[in-house]
């Protein structure tokens, strides 16, 4: 969270690309489609991304609507991923109990197959009683700024969200770090010249041990 | 890859962008010193020519976090927490040994705001921003405004995201401030011949004082020029 309350933490992207002149029914539409769906306890997928509503990010059967995400000339939006994890020490011992069971039973089954089948079983049974893992991820993306705000910092997610983001409204985000605001900047010929060769500069003499054990 | 990533000078196969990421760590480093410099006041006008608010300076103060590590090694960190990281001898010292700082706690107050942001180098990320609230929607209901729940996030949103316009404003355009150095040759004669002479005052005074009947003087040598 912290759009909305708390303190914040996010990283920043550049836009590239214009939002179309009717982008309150265009995105609307759009997000109908990228909009996230649950896990189904009996489904077989283990993890599940999309967007939701900013105040109701649980609400799974509210579509998103425009008065729910549009805030004048911004856009406000919960990006979620819900994960379904199996303990690995739990499936281990679970899958070796039925595996021991199985072959006490039928002594010819044997292999890489009886595992896995056993497994898939295994993973079904647990689907029903563990809840999936599940973040939920401010963003806010300011059209005439042409900028969006990810409110985390964690690459994996951020990966996920500049993917789902740029597939859902056909533009480009790229991270605006110190570097891609020098490339960015409005600077003369001669001056970028000189940033395309530009090099670090040393303060100071490296004299700190770099060794790690 | 973008095609303007495209490395021309044969820089290790690396994009532009990642060819520039030192440009965090300088910036954050030279900030360090300019706040001092410019005795944490800075003209509005000098690094934003339209700002849009009618104050006319902000206040810079250095927070009370920061990390620092050299540009070509990741795995060695030197975190520092505490006041006065201004005139800190454990930072000056971490320099000295060829770090740069890579995350920066600051306090920008701007007429009656203040906001607290710890700004990172290698993504240019915004960490811990806690802004100032003038106005809060309890204010609104109180004045007997009768707000939906949408009017009243909107409200929120609009406060809160407005703050940080403002944050990554100041931001941009000390960094623009940095750039403009940077590129030219002054920066090295200048702004890197500075930061050297303040790492090497700053660790000489903080040498304890010695008497002067005690013998001869340390040989104390920093040396500004390399």
């Amino acid at each position: 969270m912290g759009i909305l309350s708390g303190s914040i933490t996010y990283l920043r992207f550049r836009v590239e690309g214009t939002a179309p002149a009717n982008f309150t029914e265009i995105f609307e539409e759009a997000l109908s489609v990228r909009r996230f769906i649950p896990l189904h306890p009996e489904g077989e997928d283990n993890e599940s991304f999309g967007f939701v509503p900013l105040q109701k990010p649980y609400a799974d059967d509210e579509p998103i609507l425009n008065d729910q995400f549009l805030f004048g000339d911004c856009i406000a939006l919960g990006y979620r991923e819900d994960v379904i994890s199996f303990p690995k020490a739990m499936m281990r011992d679970l899958v070796q109990k039925r595996l021991n069971e199985s072959l006490e039973k039928h002594q010819s089954e044997r292999g890489a197959q009886l595992k896995q089948t056993i497994q898939a079983a295994i993973m079904s049974e647990m689907r029903k009683r563990i809840l999936p893992r599940s973040k939920v991820v401010d963003c806010f993306w300011d059209l005439s700024r042409k900028e969006v705000r990810f409110f985390a910092r964690g690459k994996g997610v951020s990966d996920r969200f500049v993917d789902l983001f740029e597939q859902t409204f056909h533009v480009k985000l790229r991270l605006k770090t110190f570097a891609d605001t020098a490339i960015m900047s409005n600077l003369s010929l001669m001056d970028k010249g000189i940033l395309e060769t530009l090099k670090p500069q040393e303060l100071f003499k490296i004299i700190i041990r770099t060794e790690v054990n | 890859m973008r095609a303007d990533d495209q490395d021309s000078d044969g820089f290790q196969g690396k994009t532009s962008h990642q060819r520039l990421s030192f440009l965090g760590p300088e910036f954050l480093t030279w900030l360090y010193f300019h706040i001092d410099q410019v005795g944490g006041e800075i003209l509005i006008s000098k690094i934003l020519p339209k700002w849009p608010s009618r104050e006319q300076t902000v206040k810079i103060a250095i927070g009370k976090r920061m990390n620092l590590k050299p540009l070509v090694v990741t795995e060695t960190r030197i975190s520092v927490v505490g006041t006065a990281l201004d005139d800190s001898g454990e930072v000056l010292q971490a320099i000295r040994a060829g770090a740069y700082v890579d995350s920066l706690a600051l306090n920008f107050v701007i007429g009656e705001r203040l906001h607290y942001v710890i700004v990172q180098a290698a993504d240019g990320a915004i960490g811990n921003a806690k802004t100032e609230q003038s106005f809060t929607v309890s204010d609104a209901q109180e004045d007997g405004e009768n707000l939906s729940v949408h009017e009243s996030s909107a409200e929120t949103i609009l406060l809160r995201m407005s703050n940080l316009d403002e944050i990554e404003d100041l931001l941009d355009g000390l960094f623009g401030q940095f750039l403009k150095r940077r590129l030219a040759h002054a920066y090295i004669e200048q702004d890197v011949f500075s930061m050297r002479q303040t790492v090497a005052d700053g660790l000489v005074a903080k040498l304890p004082k010695m008497a002067k009947t005690a013998g001869p003087q340390p040989n104390v040598d920093f040396d500004a020029s390399t």
